[in-house]
């Protein structure tokens, strides 16, 4: 078993702290980003399955309520149709939302640095 | 050198002896992996490195992890502050906050600000870190239970162990949880502070006992006392090599570690807990197992505690999924696409079970994953879309049917059941007061409403009974409906009830059966595990393993007519009701209480044998004599086979005991079998009495057993299938045997040798819990002439046996029985003795109405000279005792001569003194 003195354990610690401080740049545009971006896709997976977006778009010629007759199915239609475009409306916010904090994500770390500079020339 | 044990194989470097490294440098051979394994494709190694050192590193670490997530939450917390004060000074001026001159002009708060938010991506960093040192354990593929051909060996050779990809190579700490790598460092500094040569399975057990709230409920399930087990444990851990040296985490440890790893793989669970590890550390050390047999505790019931808190996990993880999921469901019973069809008519006659289940009324279903699939499988491939489920009461079937609701709401079923409702039809509620074409039309307009819901899957529970309403009724209509096809239907019938009738019905036709098989030992166990913390909470008393396992054993045992585990489910609930009532709340069930209220309840002794209990057995022969004069032989051969009995050293597919008494008559066959019932069931009612005099026909078979279906009184049942089946613990007393039927004493043979018998309703009566006594005079005159002669009691029956026997019963019937036993006829000397018994019934009879009653000892003896026939033993005395004793007392209370507290002494010549109780 190896052996090591009590004097090198704070030697070996600092050295793996100032490890984990180089790679979080490094860490930040990738694995940090893949996380970030799967993240995201499960959070607009779960939210659209909250929604049923998916189900009302496969359902849009199916009348509702079981209403087989041509008015039902024309009611239906448009009221599916009117529901599909909110729910799909309400989709994109939610993506638009997501792209954004993945550019912000992106962005947020160039951005601190630039602003730093600005602030500490004062 | 590779090892095979329980089909997995280890690879131990030879270089390093598995510990992974040479003196302060990793092992050059196996590049610090010390002991492989190998499934899969995969190598798994124990990668953490756990010395003295290795653990001050590691806790210097955490406390420098911890310290760094202060520091920057305090640094984010005060950018901030920084910000909107920054803010502040702007007086919150919108206007202000968002021109580009503010955020372009260098200023101090933004500066700190923007400083501090490299510390919160550092912080976001920091933690995902943390997170990525975990990984789950690697995901099992399907194959058949009996195909081990992933279990390679590992390569022989360390130098192709460099051929495996990096991803190939799994380090298995990742996946043990926080908790279990605390108790394995722990039972490394206990190896350590125990100055142990390496860690081992001993190690661990002592840490997660010490340390794991989880195992110490094991152990206190198990129904241990921890303090004496530690004690005993920390007494063998001082026996292990010790060395003054530093411990090695060496070649065992990692084995029990890999081997956790496996078992988690094997029941496909994502994270490696202590309850893995402690199932290991016992299985691995034989001594510890000693300990184990010890405290009587075996293997088997450790396994089913630890799957006992799995499936609490499992439970309540499945709970809350489906909780989660169930939040899309809608209350009003239409999916979500809104196509279906509200059924207001259907709803008046059916209970909607999704909706249940969302509420959180059901249950979840537990180890039924077999029928699941065989009922998906089903619905899924056919083209009509039914199934019934068959199988006796109380073996689950309603318990799937609730769980299969769960999965419903937790879309945990094929797609073509998603996103519908699960409705029980009520067949009661739908012919509650009409005529049967009235119920055909309200069933007609459920089917319509079903079909044109389009997302119902139809519950029908015991379709029988809307098949048996009429001949062709309701079913004709289900069939049409099936037919065409209009909805999914779910139908549950008994065994019973699916051949009489299902199987001759049109619906048989088209709806396929899943057979539900009663549960078997363990089954049942983990059922009744799963239930147990309801019936914990809602009593608020606790349950020992011994008592799931006691409920689940004993009902199986000795309760035939209902099935598992409804039987021990019935049983468990009502002990637990009755602990809480006499050993108050927060009491421990223990198996004893389990047993002695089924003990209560069948009237036989089903309890461990106390110290009392043990004692009246031994002193068997004396109880009996309490109630018996003379015929010793008999009575210690019958206390013999009853001692046995209790002592479980019998065949348990048998009676408890098969006796055959020969004597002449009045010499205390009768009596003895009576003693008995009392003695060993509790009372003298708990005997079943057959006069086999009055079944000389062959065709007295039907009284005993039953007529078949379609006759006359066929569904009166036999008298002795009937008796037995109502009282399964009792003697079964045939009287004067001989004179039976031959073809009625091959109806026995199979009782005497397989301890059942099937009545002409096809129903299998147990004869397990019964001793069977026959009796028979046929041949008193040998006897009598053979003891005359002096010959021995042994050398007696054995002459019976070859020959006088023979002449009235076939041998192989005579085989059957355990104990032959004879009684001889009664002297002068025995009757006396039993006079005195009698009149002592006589006194206590008296004793009832507060009068004393006495008999001088000539009045005894005139009795007994009166009562006394050689031929007839003591069978005139009884006569005797009511013609010359009860007789004159009854005159003398009707007359009033008598009163309480009198004396009243029965004289010679039959003469009744009353000597009058003083005055008061």
């Amino acid at each position: 078993m190896s052996k090591m003195s009590a004097s090198k354990i704070p030697f070996l610690v600092i050295i793996n702290e100032i490890r984990t401080i180089l790679y979080f740049p490094i860490w930040w545009y990738s694995k940090g980003l893949v996380k970030m971006l799967k993240t995201t896709s499960s959070f607009i997976a779960d939210m659209e399955n909250t929604i049923g977006f998916w189900i009302w778009v496969k359902n849009l010629f199916v009348p509702m309520f079981g209403q087989h007759d041509i008015a039902g199915r024309i009611i239906s239609f448009f009221l599916r149709f009117f529901q599909v475009a909110v729910k799909g409306l309400v989709m994109l916010v939610i993506m638009l939302a997501s792209l954004i904090v993945v550019i912000i994500w992106l962005i947020l770390p160039p951005f601190a640095i630039y602003q730093c500079l600005i602030h500490i020339k004062f | 050198m590779a090892e095979n044990k329980q089909n997995l194989q280890f690879l131990i470097c030879n270089n390093c002896y598995g510990i992974g490294y040479v003196g302060n440098k990793n092992c050059p051979v196996c590049d610090r992996r010390g002991v492989i394994s190998f499934w899969e494709n995969n190598i798994y190694y124990w990668g953490k490195k756990i010395d003295k050192s290795a653990l001050a590193l590691n806790k210097l670490e955490k406390l420098l992890n911890n310290i760094s997530k202060l520091i920057l939450a305090l640094i984010g917390l005060g950018g901030i502050i920084s910000l909107v004060y920054g803010f502040y000074l702007l007086d919150f001026n919108v206007n202000s906050i968002f021109s580009l001159e503010y955020w372009n002009t260098p200023n101090v708060f933004l500066a700190y600000f923007f400083i501090s938010l490299f510390f919160d991506l550092y912080f976001i960093y920091f933690y995902s870190l943390e997170a990525d040192k975990k990984a789950s354990v690697t995901e099992k593929i399907y194959r058949a239970e009996d195909d081990f051909s992933h279990l390679l060996p590992p390569p022989l050779d360390w130098a192709q162990l460099r051929s495996f990809k990096h991803k190939n190579q799994i380090d298995i700490s990742l996946a043990f949880d926080a908790e279990t790598k605390k108790i394995i460092e722990q039972a490394y500094e206990l190896a350590f502070n125990l100055k142990a040569n390496e860690v081992s399975a001993i190690h661990v057990l002592l840490s997660c006992l010490l340390h794991s709230q989880v195992s110490e409920n094991i152990f206190l399930r198990l129904g241990v006392q921890l303090n004496d087990f530690v004690e005993k444990l920390s007494r063998l851990a001082a026996k292990y090599p010790q060395s003054d040296k530093e411990v090695f985490f060496g070649i065992e440890i990692q084995k029990i570690l890999i081997k956790a790893y496996y078992l988690c793989y094997n029941n496909r669970n994502q994270v490696v807990d202590v309850l893995d590890v402690l199932a290991e550390a016992i299985q691995r050390d034989e001594k510890i197992q000693e300990i184990l047999t010890d405290l009587s505790i075996t293997n088997e019931q450790v396994t089913n505690v630890i799957l006992w808190f799995r499936i609490r996990r499992k439970l309540s993880k499945q709970w809350s999924s489906y909780r989660a999921s169930s939040r899309l469901k809608s209350k009003s019973g239409i999916d979500r696409a809104m196509t279906a069809v509200q059924t207001p008519f259907l709803n008046k006659f059916s209970e909607d079970l999704t909706m249940m289940a969302k509420r959180g009324q059901l249950d979840l279903s537990i180890d039924r994953d077999k029928e699941f699939a065989e009922i998906f499988r089903i619905l899924e491939g056919a083209t009509i879309k039914a199934v019934i489920l068959v199988g006796e009461p109380g073996v689950g079937k309603t318990a799937i049917i609730e769980g299969l609701a769960q999965k419903m709401i937790g879309d945990d079923v094929p797609e073509f059941m998603q996103d519908k409702r699960l409705v029980s039809l009520s067949v009661s509620r739908l012919v509650a007061g009409v005529s049967l074409s009235e119920a055909q039309e309200r069933l007609l307009i459920c089917f319509n409403e079903i079909a044109h819901a389009g997302n119902i899957v139809l519950f029908i529970d015991n379709l029988q009974d809307m098949i048996s309403i009429s001949e062709a009724g309701l079913s004709e209509v289900i069939v049409e409906a099936l037919s065409k096809n209009l909805f999914t239907l779910i139908a549950t019938t008994t065994q019973l009830s699916y051949k009489k009738s299902i199987e001759s019905s049109s619906v048989a036709n088209i709806i396929k059966k899943v057979e539900i098989s009663e549960p078997d030992i363990n089954g049942a166990i983990q059922i009744l595990e799963g239930k147990a913390i309801f019936m914990e909470s809602k009593n608020n008393v606790y349950l020992s393993y011994e008592a799931i396992e006691s409920a689940v054993k004993l009902s199986d045992h000795y309760i035939h007519e209902q099935f598992l585990p409804y039987k021990a489910l019935t049983i468990l609930e009502e002990v637990v009701i009755w602990a809480r009532q006499t050993k108050g709340p927060n009491c421990l069930v223990t198996g004893d209480d389990v047993a002695t209220l089924l003990s209560e309840k069948i009237g036989m002794p089903v309890t461990k044998i106390s110290e009392s209990e043990s004692e009246k057995l031994l002193n068997l022969e004396d109880i009996i004599h309490q109630r018996m004069i003379d015929q010793e032989e008999a009575v210690s051969a019958v206390a013999n086979s009853l001692r046995r009995g209790r002592a479980e050293l019998r065949e348990k597919n048998r009676p408890i005991s098969n006796l055959l008494f020969l004597g002449p008559t009045g010499v205390g066959k009768t009596e003895l079998a009576k003693t008995i019932a009392e003695v060993y069931f509790g009372s003298e009612d708990n005997m079943i009495r057959l006069d086999m005099s009055e079944y000389q026909a062959a065709d007295s078979v039907n009284r005993l057993i039953g007529v078949p279906a379609g006759y006359t009184e066929s569904n009166k049942g036999g008298i002795l299938t009937e008796a037995v089946r109502r009282k399964p613990y009792s003697i079964v007393l045939l009287d004067e045997l001989e004179k039976a039927h031959p073809d009625i004493l091959n109806l026995f043979l199979q009782v005497l040798d397989d301890g059942r018998l099937t009545d002409a309703n096809g129903r299998t009566i147990d004869f397990t819990n019964t001793i069977v006594i026959a009796t028979s005079n046929a041949t008193t005159s040998f006897i009598q002439d053979k003891i005359n002669e002096g010959l021995s009691i042994e050398e007696i029956k054995k002459q019976l046996m070859e020959t006088e026997l023979k002449k009235s019963f076939r041998p192989e019937f005579i085989n059957r029985f355990d104990n032959i036993i004879l009684f001889k006829s009664l002297g002068y000397e025995e009757v006396l003795k039993i006079t005195e018994l009698m009149l002592l019934k006589v006194a206590r009879s008296m004793e009832e109405k507060g009068i004393n009653f006495q008999a001088t000892e000539e009045a005894v003896k005139e009795v007994a000279q009166i009562g006394f026939d050689p031929q007839y033993g003591a069978r005139p005395l009884r006569r005797a005792i009511q013609d010359h004793v009860d007789n004159a007392l009854a005159k003398f209370l009707l007359t009033g001569k008598i009163g309480r507290r009198d004396v009243v002494i029965l004289d010679k010549g039959g003469e009744i003194r009353v000597e009058k109780a003083e005055q008061l």
